[in-house]
């Protein structure tokens, strides 16, 4: 592109910069979405969104008070998979992440009885050309279809901690995300191993 | 699926504010904007699922976008002509714009010429994309763009924005 063209690009951009976006009314799509559609139900859905770089990954929660909370099973590629079944004490899940990661990968809710001053130090994502990194390190989490969060520990930086946060997400019934945070070593100290 | 609803809420969400933007530019106005990709977003959604799976969703949103603005642009057309002009709520031109000229040169343009230089400019798409999203030629995308710098040129005759291209 010439300067020429930036000149023009820079122009447009600085003009819908003004747009000022308000939140998406992702209720009232879905909701028309759903009448012309006709047939869709939803049914009880957990999504799993990596809040702070922006990122989304989806999951599928499943209800039922017999069933663990959280399922972590460790993959054969040293990768790590969390399902949620349902909000629950993470404990056992976190027994289970500690175990498998060496304390690189933690759960911890956000209404958690966590006092002041034991969540432990956040660490902020480096800059880089494409924004905060860190964070959107390759292969660092994602989901597959069937409602799996899959967790690759060795990508979390050495002397770090991964906290896996599920919040709610806003607009659809049932439907939650994960915040992704790095915590210097050793995380969160109020969580249950 | 239930799945396939909440990773398009996710969407939706990912996607409105830089869509709403492009839209913006496109209609010349935030709220048929907002309408618009609300209409786009909704009849998406049936096809959600097969999009999620096996296409790019934003380049069909950016198609539908850009489709449906011009059917809009038709309906309008046949729209009875009246001498009270509506309220307008265009971004351009209220105090804080900062390019009301190239604002004003933009709503000159015709509906293809406009997205073209939309998609090109803004949405820093390739011609071969803008082609694909306009259902066209890359000859076609050519000259509509040429056109359209000429076009913004005569309304713009002492901007910078435009110095030096020759199309």
């Amino acid at each position: 592109m010439s300067s020429d063209d930036s000149h023009l690009s820079g122009a447009l951009r600085s003009m819908a910069g003004q747009v000022n976006a308000p939140a998406a009314p992702v209720e009232e799509i879905m909701r028309r979405g759903r009448r012309v559609h006709r047939t869709r139900t939803i049914g009880s859905l957990v999504a799993v969104g990596a809040v702070v770089t922006g990122a989304a990954v989806v999951t599928t929660m499943s209800l039922g008070p017999s069933v663990p909370a959280y399922a972590v099973v460790a993959q054969a590629d040293d990768r790590i998979s969390v399902t949620v079944n349902r909000f629950g004490d993470p404990a056992d899940a976190n027994s289970a992440l500690h175990r498998m990661t060496g304390g690189r990968v933690v759960i911890v809710l956000e209404q958690s009885s966590c006092p002041p001053g034991s969540q432990g130090e956040r660490m902020m994502p480096e800059s880089g050309p494409q924004g905060p990194i860190g964070l959107k390190r390759p292969g660092l989490a994602s989901v597959d279809s069937s409602s799996v969060l899959t967790v690759r520990p060795d990508s979390v930086p050495a002397g770090q901690v991964l906290v896996l946060t599920p919040t709610a997400l806003p607009h659809v019934d049932g439907a939650v995300s994960w915040g992704l945070q790095f915590h210097r070593q050793p995380g969160p100290t109020c969580v249950t191993r | 699926m239930p799945t396939e609803d909440v990773e398009y809420a996710v969407f939706v969400q990912r996607v409105w504010p830089e869509y709403l933007r492009i839209a913006t530019l496109l209609c010349g106005d935030q709220h048929e904007a907002e309408d618009l990709l609300q209409d786009c977003l909704v009849a998406l959604y049936p096809r959600w699922g097969k999009l999620a799976r096996r296409g790019d969703p934003t380049a069909y949103l950016r198609r539908m976008l850009v489709n449906r603005r011009v059917s809009r642009w038709r309906r309008r057309r046949r729209e009875i002509l009246t001498d009270r002009p509506p309220d307008s709520t265009a971004p351009s031109g209220e105090p804080g714009d900062p390019h009301p000229e190239l604002a004003a040169a933009l709503r000159s343009l015709p509906r293809h010429q406009r997205a073209v230089v939309v998609l090109r400019y803004y949405a820093d798409l390739t011609e071969a994309d803008v082609a694909s999203t306009l259902g066209c030629s890359i000859g076609t995308v050519k000259s509509q763009h040429a056109r359209a710098m000429t076009r913004l040129r005569a309304h713009m005759p002492k901007s910078d924005l435009l110095k030096g291209r020759t199309g």
